[in-house]
């Protein structure tokens, strides 16, 4: 036995909130788990696809969020429990199906688990998930701790199969990225046969569903996840759900306000426990809510206070709608003091503001300036580059419609050709539309961009979309063999599957081919080729319908890529080298920025960093005066 | 180094690619990544950032073109100003080759030239202009053969002293004995080049001959559209524009000869070429142009001691028949060359908005005045 299978019954792990969440549902006995990479909630499937063989379950990363919720709901409808963990963007591409399956209902106990990303750290938008089970009228179960990420996940598919819907576990980055100590349970020994008898019709059930909240509120009051803690009669009481309620403990430590400020802990956060909260308002007369993102509490409560008469007079209800806190980035416990301090009006300094200012000089002489970059060796240089060289050549203002992938880097810290980005699929709907502009006077380039797993995730549409409405413009696919931006999982283009089980490679050239789009397909370190050819494609003109080109060349940070010895041993002649003097002004570390190449200021002429120098010989092809050597390793390049 | 001003490159952009005067010379690339000719057009796909003196702005003639500087560099004299320029000798020539006569724009005197400069040692490379799917680019010949491929004429601008800067500096180049056929804007930068306080980290101390064309305007490349409905670029063989009366642009196709109405031809001639002020190329040592009336000759104008001599060796060898250049196309030569120069000099005022300006052009102040027909 391996990974959270090995785990026995009663002993203490060490385990990332996303492996506890997993055990979880381990323990609940599932056995189908789908999803869609998305950080940061990919640990989940990853870690039940490594004991999928043994525990005998089926783990999928599938083509879309939608496609995955699907296919976990499949399993539900045939009697099995089922989980299916997702980022909150990728909940929004799940939620056209959760919008009808909350009415359907399920039979096996179906949890969705969305991982919010507040800051964001690694998406593009921050936005707060719950209102969605709100919205849905679905229970939402809000873990602080790992442990808890176990038990609620475990408790989350009985209540599903109690009320017959499935039911919302809200995480967040910390949450699922944290690491802590969790006391694992049984694992089952008996599993389900697969069965299926039909479902209800979503039609006419909305008032079904609504009649079922009071119950689900009833029983969500009766669970040990909504706790008091604090004096009879606290001058302020917090309110706190997820990581609110261990920043709110540790504030309230640090500040010695044990005995004056109470925490209601709430985990259970959609229908609002409103029993437990009657029980524990008129302790006081303020309340402090803490919360990721959304005020969602604040308002929920401010209703609940206001029907049961509370909030009058002085009492209040604070938080992010009082200003206290903010609604934008993500919850810290310093924020948290710092509500504590104005609402207490207490005298408080975390750090002095001038050793904070020296420290924070100091420490910024050891760092250095770096942005998000692509590895060094990495495709998308490549191709982007060459994107970026045919659209200026070009000079017409063209621009790509960006994508999100490692490629959505060019926006930012790349050549910055893309000029839009937001989700998956949207760069060829935005260049479809574009180009059907050209009767209004619309005369740029476009070139949509798309990696291999966006393609099939959400850009096939697009691309039929543009095909038969005929926009003249150009697709942009990066083939590296895998989702490269959540950590290289395998997509439905390559020949394995989650389980690292043989699967079918669905052909991205053959996908173009069969909807009548021409195909070119290029290495993308062959820069001789890749630039005439994107060029000439953007400068198609009065082509009617897109142009495809896909760029092949692996991730490389695959396990194969990653251990195998370099192409080229790469190297600067720095008697060539041309520095910063008229005729290059640091082209290579200034343009082309590889992280492989770097600025020797002694020489004031470029060198290889050979420690982060993959050795694929892409800069040799840029140097103005060939200063830059390359010599293959093996005979064979 | 001052880090808050423009690069060279940006002012490159600021004073000649975005104010209309560029020529597509070519000169200002083949140095660098930052400037490619493309389509009739400077492009520039990166920012440079180096703000020292650079190369770019100091090659370009239309950053500013002094013209007595780039005459004492390329002919060793003060600038005359004279309506074709200083020369020696001016007759008209032709080939006696007929493989030459049949590949050439005119007499063929351009080709027979630099092949014997190639055979004779006199340069050993030749920078000419070569046509590609209907693009002209320059070229780096070392043959008859390749000297033969560049025959004849295209009337779209051409980067071509792009090729001359690629030529490396290392790998034997120190001892590179350059020759460039050039129009008068491509001959003008090499005399820029040649006076270039950075002519060190140019190839001009190689430049051994210049042999100039003729040059009334040239295109810019929105033409190749209206040649594509003429025939396939693969498929045109000759453009040639006949002298006046006749108002018509000849397009020599596999399937015979087009006549385009000269005027629709004419409205893609580039503002750069109608603030040109040479017509005969008067920096060269050996100026080739039609010899009007005449047809297969071209007139030659000879303007230095190393032209003549090549000149002369090409008639010892028998390669090139000379004949005289009756004083009524002389005449006629001068006169047009010098409507050029009045239409130059004015188009640069009207740019300009004063009679003072000449934006690019650095003249005495007597020329001007003679030119503005004062
Ligand atoms: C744009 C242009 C405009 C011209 N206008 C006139 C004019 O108004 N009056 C006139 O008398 N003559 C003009 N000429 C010159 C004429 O067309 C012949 O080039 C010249 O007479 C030499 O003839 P040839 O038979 O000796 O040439 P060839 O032996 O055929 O040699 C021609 C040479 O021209 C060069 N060449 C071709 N295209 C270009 C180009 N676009 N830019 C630079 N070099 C090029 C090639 O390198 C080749 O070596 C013009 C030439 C060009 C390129
Ligand atoms: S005129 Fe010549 S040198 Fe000047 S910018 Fe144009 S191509 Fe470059
Ligand atoms: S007219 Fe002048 S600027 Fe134009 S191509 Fe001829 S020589 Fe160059």
């Amino acid at each position: 036995m391996s990974g959270i299978a090995s785990y026995p019954a009663g002993s203490t792990q060490l385990l990332l909130g996303n492996q506890a969440i997993a055990r979880g549902a381990l323990e609940a006995g599932v056995q189908v788990a789908s999803s869609y990479p998305g950080t940061p909630s990919t640990e989940i499937i990853e870690t039940l696809a490594e004991v999928a063989k043994e525990r005998n379950l089926y783990v999928e990363w599938s083509t879309n969020e939608m496609v995955a919720i699907e296919v976990a709901t499949a399993a539900s409808f045939a009697g099995l429990r089922a989980i299916n963990p997702l980022k909150h963007e990728g909940m929004n591409v799940a939620m056209d199906f959760l919008a009808h399956l909350n009415l359907t209902g399920v039979k096996g106990g179906l949890v969705v688990v969305v991982c919010d990303d507040p800051q964001p750290w690694s998406s593009t938008s921050e936005n707060d998930s719950r209102l969605i089970a709100k919205w849905l009228h679905v229970p939402l179960l809000e873990p602080a701790t790992g442990q808890e990420a176990l038990e609620m996940t475990k408790y989350a598919f009985e209540l599903s199969e109690k009320i017959g819907n499935f039911v919302m576990l809200r995480s967040c980055t910390r949450i699922s990225h944290g690491t802590s100590n969790v006391v694992v349970g049984e694992l089952p020994t008996t599993q389900r046969t697969a069965k299926f008898e039909g479902t209800d019709a979503p039609h006419g059930r909305h008032a079904v569903i609504l009649s079922m909240e009071p119950k689900i509120q009833a029983m969500l009051e009766e669970t040990p996840f909504n706790q008091y803690q604090g004096p009879e009669h606290p001058e302020l009481l917090i309110v706190a759900s997820g990581t609110g309620r261990p920043y709110s403990v540790e504030a309230v430590e640090m500040l010695g306000l044990k005995d004056s400020v109470g925490i209601l802990h709430l985990g259970t956060t959609w229908p609002m426990p409103k029993k437990v909260i009657e029980k524990h308002l008129p302790r006081t007369n303020r309340v402090l809510v803490v919360e990721e993102v959304d005020p969602y509490i604040e308002s929920n409560l401010r209703d609940i206070a206001t029907d049961i008469g509370w909030l009058a007079g002085e009492r209040a209800v604070l938080g992010k709608r009082s200003g206290h806190l903010e609604s934008v980035g993500e919850l810290t416990p310093d924020r948290v003091i710092g509500a504590l301090v104005s609402i207490l009006d207490l005298e408080y300094q975390s750090t002095d503001k001038e050793y904070r200012q020296q420290a924070q000089a100091y420490a910024q002489k050891l760092v250095s300036d770096r942005n998000t970059v692509w590895c060094a060796g990495c495709p998308h240089r490549g191709s982007l580059w060459a994107v970026k060289q045919a659209l200026k050549l070009d000079g017409r203002d063209g621009f790509a419609t960006g994508d999100i992938g490692c490629y959505a880097m060019d926006r930012r810290s790349g050549y910055g050709s893309a000029k839009t980005g937001s989700v998956m699929g949207a760069g060829i709907g935005h260049a479809s539309g574009f180009g059907r502009l050209g009767q209004f006077g619309f005369k740029q380039p476009v070139i949509a961009l798309s990696g291999d797993s966006t393609f099939f995730h959400a850009v096939v549409p697009g691309l039929i979309n543009a095909k038969h409405n005929k926009a003249n413009i150009t697709l942009l696919v990066m083939d590296n063999d895998a989702t490269a931006m959540t950590g290289d999982q395998p997509h439905p283009g390559v020949s394995h599957d989650a389980m690292e089980q043989e699967a079918y490679p669905v052909s991205i050239e053959g996908i173009c081919k069969g909807i009548g789009v021409p195909v070119q397909v290029f290495d993308p370190f062959d820069l001789d080729k890749t630039v005439p050819a994107l060029l000439e494609s953007v400068q198609t003109e009065g082509q009617e319908g897109p142009r495809v080109i896909i760029m092949k060349r692996p991730c490389v940070l695959l396990p194969d890529q990653r251990n195998k010895e370099h192409d080229y041993k790469v190297w600067i002649d720095q008697s060539q080298c041309l520095g910063e003097s008229c005729g290059c002004g640091q082209y290579c570390v200034r343009v082309f920025k590889c992280p492989g190449l770097m600025w020797d200021r002694a020489a004031g002429k470029a060198k290889i960093d050979d420690a982060s120098c993959y050795g694929c010989g892409l800069c040799a092809q840029i140097c103005p005066v060939s200063a830059i050597k390359k010599e293959p390793i093996h005979a064979a390049v | 180094m001052v880090t808050t001003a423009a690069s060279g490159l940006q002012q490159l952009q600021d004073r000649v690619l975005k104010a209309g005067l560029c020529s597509y010379c070519g000169a200002c690339s083949g140095l660098c990544p930052y400037l490619v000719p493309l389509q009739g057009r400077m492009a520039t796909p990166d920012a440079c950032n180096v703000t020292a003196s650079t190369r770019c702005i100091n090659f370009c003639p239309r950053t500013g073109l002094d013209m007595d500087e780039a005459s004492q560099a390329a002919l060793g004299v003060a600038y005359s100003g004279k309506p074709i320029g200083d020369y020696q000798q001016i007759f008209i020539a032709r080939s006696n080759d007929p493989k030459v006569l049949k590949r050439a724009q005119y007499g063929g005197a351009v080709s027979v030239l630099t092949g014997l400069a190639l055979r004779l040692g006199v340069i050993n490379k030749a920078v000419l202009t070569r046509t590609v799917n209907g693009v002209p680019r320059g070229v780096v010949a070392s043959s008859w053969e390749e000297v033969l491929e560049c025959g004849s004429s295209n009337y779209l601008v051409s980067p071509t002293v792009a090729a001359f800067n690629r030529i490396p500096a290392s790998n034997g180049a120190a001892d590179a004995r350059i020759g460039v056929v050039g129009t008068p804007c491509q001959i003008q930068a090499l005399s820029k080049m040649r006076a270039s306080p950075l002519a060190g980290r140019s190839n001009a101390p190689r430049l051994a001959l210049t042999i100039g064309l003729f040059c009334t305007w040239a295109l810019g490349h929105s033409f190749r559209t209206m040649l594509a409905k003429v025939a396939p670029p693969e498929q045109v063989k000759r453009t040639d524009v006949p002298p006046p009366p006749a108002r018509i642009f000849v397009v020599q196709t596999d399937q015979g000869k087009v006549e385009l109405p000269l005027d629709e031809v004419r409205q893609h001639i580039p503002l750069a070429c109608q603030l040109c002020a040479d017509m005969t190329a008067e920096l060269a040592d050996i100026s080739v142009g039609a010899a009007e009336g005449i047809e297969g000759w071209n007139t030659l104008v000879v303007r230095t001691k190393r032209g003549a001599e090549l000149v002369q060796a090409a008639f010892d060898q028998g390669l090139l028949k000379r004949g005289e250049l009756p004083n009524e196309s002389l005449e006629h030569l001068k006169g047009a060359s010098l409507g050029k120069r009045r239409r130059a000099v004015t188009n640069i005022a009207a740019k300009s908005g004063s009679q003072d300006n000449l934006l690019y052009l650095r003249l005495r102040p007597e020329l001007t005045r003679r030119w503005q027909g004062s």
